[in-house]
């Protein structure tokens, strides 16, 4: 009888104690503007505590280093551009960056387009708190014909020249995915096997959550909640670019921050894309950059954007419709049962 | 045969504490949408954990100045905040497990808590 009295209290204890997490750490910071959530599991506190600590230095690097509007290296570099003057003695890795930036500039068509800086101004996003404003069509046109491009900068050695001195550059769509990337070599390094990484939304994932992979969520763009999740496999990334997150509102209409570089107007109608990329070096990156072109292109040129970009998993949510690849479509788990009835979903190859 | 009754009487008084407990446990924690926790989260640590059901006032004095918390029958929000955009306080009241107001500016974070999360980290 002792020993049945002794099975319900352990009985009861591990009942308390299954609500607990014991090896999973997880610390919430504010860089780059925005929330960096770092979770690393099944390593010592200790551990686990140092590789975050070398994480977040890193981010900070970056954020004094690549921040489009308080003083940096860009501002600087951007600084010399507009004066016409060349700009010397460049990292190698701004100039690394500015080079692949570049290329997939070129790839999307020039969708992707971080010269642009000038109209990202205009609309009024430099700042981390904006106020709606009425757009002046004259000088919209005037900054679109300006035709700024990464394209214009001829780099020899360490110095920077641009041939357009209205090139500005913004890598608000690349910076967050190259620190992912930038963080998951860190933790490699310190022997971290498992963790999340998630900078403003962008996540990359390294191993799994114990015997699961790590599950994420996606957010519902009209929603406070996620809409559906996915496993992140080891070495994958995800990223979303969503007109929920820097808008305002003007006369009932949504401006959010991803403006066309084409028409020079913030895109309407699309609320969301999300893409997901397979594990490579610059995964973070990918998962960054990827989703605007996708994003900004028209409704019937977006399947071939995505074959020309190389994108085989994403997901874009407009009002009451729902694509996504088929690949996609075998990841993905809607959340709520009512998300397949009041939306029309379509599945493509 | 006393002692034996005795001795089933006491055993059998834990085993009925032990399912009322489980039965209660299961009522309170088991809920595969609506929490009942609200986790704060406060210039990157935890500020706290409150119990969604009562009826309370949080006040945080930040960076930007003073952001309020309210909790009422079950729910959360954010009911002001310093910032100029309002996107946290515009989104309303949270409820359902997994879900996050999150201000940027004034570094406050708000969550539903249950008992397992849907998932590890969100995408947005």
């Amino acid at each position: 009888m002792r020993f049945i009295k002794f099975f319900f209290i352990v009985l009861g204890f591990s009942f308390l104690q299954s609500c607990s997490n014991p090896s999973l750490y997880q610390s919430k910071h504010y860089v780059f503007g925005t929330i960096v959530d770092i979770s690393i599991y099944g390593e010592d506190e200790k551990k686990a505590e140092d590789a975050t600590k070398a994480v977040l230095q890193e981010f900070t690097r970056l954020h004094n280093s690549l921040h489009a509007w308080e003083k940096s290296d860009l501002t600087n570099l951007n600084e010399s551009i507009s004066k016409n003057k060349s700009y010397k003695n460049a990292s190698l890795e701004l100039i690394e960056i500015i080079k692949n930036a570049r290329e997939l500039e070129i790839a999307s068509n020039h969708l992707f387009n971080p010269a642009i800086g000038e109209l990202i101004d205009y609309w009024g996003f430099h700042q981390e708190e904006f106020n709606p404003m009425h757009p002046n069509q004259s000088k919209i046109k005037n900054l679109v014909e300006r035709g700024p491009s990464l394209d214009q900068l001829h780099i020899t050695g360490t110095t920077i020249k641009s041939s357009n001195p209205h090139v500005k550059i913004d890598l608000g769509g690349y910076a967050k995915g190259y620190a992912l990337d930038r963080a998951s070599k860190i933790l490699h390094k310190h022997h971290i096997k498992s963790a999340l990484i998630n900078i403003g939304g962008n996540i990359i994932a390294i191993g799994q959550h114990g015997n699961k992979p790590w599950r994420v969520g996606i957010q519902d763009p009209r929603g406070a909640q996620a809409i559906a999740k996915v496993d992140l496999l080891d070495g994958w990334a995800i990223g979303t670019s969503g007109d929920y997150q820097r808008y305002f509102m003007n006369d009932g209409k949504r401006y959010c921050h991803l403006i066309n570089p084409l028409t020079g107007y913030p895109v309407q109608g699309v609320y969301s894309a999300t893409v997901l990329i397979e594990p490579s070096q610059n995964a973070g990156t990918l998962s960054d950059v990827l989703s605007k072109p996708l994003f900004i292109s028209k409704k019937e040129d977006r399947k071939d954007m995505a074959k020309k970009l190389q994108i085989y998993h994403y997901l874009i949510i407009e009002d009451k419709h729902i694509s996504m690849t088929k690949t996609m479509a075998d990841k993905i788990q809607f959340l709520n049962p009512h998300t397949k009835k009041n939306n029309q979903i379509e599945i493509t190859l | 045969m006393k002692l034996r009754s005795n001795f089933f009487l006491g055993d059998s008084l834990i085993i009925l504490v032990s399912l009322i407990f489980i039965i209660f446990a299961f009522k309170t924690f088991w809920h595969f949408e609506t929490g009942s926790v609200v986790q704060v989260n406060f210039q990157g640590k935890i500020y706290g954990n409150f119990s969604l059901f009562q009826d309370k006032k949080i006040s945080l004095v930040g960076k930007e100045g003073s952001s309020m918390i309210e909790i009422k029958d079950g729910r959360a929000r954010i009911k002001t905040a310093p910032c100029k955009n309002q996107y946290c306080v515009q989104q309303g009241w949270i409820n359902f497990t997994g879900q996050i107001l999150i201000c940027i500016p004034n570094e406050v974070s708000i969550e539903i808590l249950g008992k397992t999360k849907a998932y590890d980290s969100l995408n947005y």
